[in-house]
């Protein structure tokens, strides 16, 4: 009876290690690089017919269009996607679009329907010349210069004094005037008092020699 | 969940979750739905705020659970002051909180976030 409990007690440790080291393998966190992306820009190419496949085609096969769409969010976007309805449907001219965003959102370069060039390299140019601020859009001008501010206000001098320092408490260090004006008045009445005795000592001397 | 996947453009995944994910789905059933379908996403489980900042600052968004662990809203803009959520049961409308009322919700419901990890969707042009 004995050696069964023994062997059911090492059952169960046995059985408990197991489980702890199994948890222990399951319970790793993975842990994985968040990525940094936040000041991409942002490609979008928006379409359905066979122009907007030839257009998204060239992202794949033109060396600086697609080192372009590597180093941007790429968006390429259906007409059936809910996305068109709820954010592209108002705001595209015409179809297909390509349109190039920086992080915030400002428009760098789009072009929608025949304005989109004929070639990927015309597109490329399209999208490198005004990334560059050399073309900017008419109606993005104005987002995309520096705004006029007011010129800074030049502080003037206060003509009040500074105010004096708060003192909160403590005696506050006052010369006792009475003090020193009593000690004038004995060393000069000590002086007056030394001056009277020694002229009556004169005196009382000169009687006595006479 | 299904909100940020579509958010980020896989609207064929946020349909396969959507129809097949459970509500009370916890980190790891949610974790291994998503292996299954080969979804990219990163998540925590220990109320790291660092994780929320970094999911708003790339636009991605992010699931934060709330009601004590039992309701999981869409986390989509965090700065010091407010925070705006948006809840599946009502996404026409953004909730705005105190981000430190959220952090202090967040924390106290478990603390698991969670998000995929595609392309956010661009901003409105300006």
């Amino acid at each position: 009876m004995i050696r069964i409990c023994r062997w059911l007690l090492l059952a169960i440790l046995l059985f408990a290690a197991i489980s702890f080291c199994f948890a222990g393998v399951n319970s790793q966190a993975r842990v994985v690089k968040l990525p940094e992306d936040g000041s991409k820009w942002y490609v979008s190419v928006v379409g359905s017919d066979a122009r907007y496949q030839e257009i998204l085609g060239w992202f794949n096969t033109h060396e600086k269009l697609s080192a372009l769409k590597n180093a941007t969010h790429f968006c390429p976007i259906t007409t059936e996607s809910p996305l068109y309805k709820e954010r592209y449907a108002p705001n595209c001219k015409a179809l297909p679009t390509v349109r190039v965003q920086d992080s915030k959102g400002v428009v760098i370069y789009e072009a929608a329907g025949k304005q989109i060039p004929l070639t990927a390299g015309g597109l490329y140019g399209a999208i490198a010349e005004s990334s560059n601020g050399h073309e900017l859009l008419p109606w993005r001008r104005k987002h995309s210069q520096p705004m006029p501010t007011p010129a800074p206000v030049t502080p003037q001098p206060n003509p009040d004094p500074a105010p004096e320092p708060i003192d909160d408490g403590g005696t506050p260090v006052i010369e006792n005037v009475f003090e020193v004006g009593g000690g004038l008045l004995l060393v000069c009445g000590l002086a007056l008092l030394a001056g009277g005795i020694l002229s009556e000592w004169e005196r009382v001397k000169s009687r006595w020699s006479k | 969940m299904t909100s940020l996947l579509r958010w980020q453009g896989r609207f064929n995944a946020a349909e396969n979750i959507r129809h097949t994910c459970s509500s009370a789905a916890g980190p790891d059933d949610l974790a291994a739905k998503f292996d299954h379908e080969g979804i990219r996403y990163a998540y925590v489980t220990n109320g790291d705020v660092k994780f929320l900042q970094w999911a708003c600052r790339t636009r991605r968004g992010c699931g934060i659970t709330v009601d004590g662990g039992d309701h999981m809203v869409a986390l989509v803009h965090m700065d010091a002051e407010w925070s705006a959520i948006l809840d599946n049961n009502d996404t026409s409308k953004f909730i705005w909180v105190p981000t430190e009322t959220l952090i202090a919700e967040w924390r106290a419901s478990n603390g698991w976030a969670v998000t995929p990890i595609y392309t956010p969707a661009a901003p409105l042009p300006i």
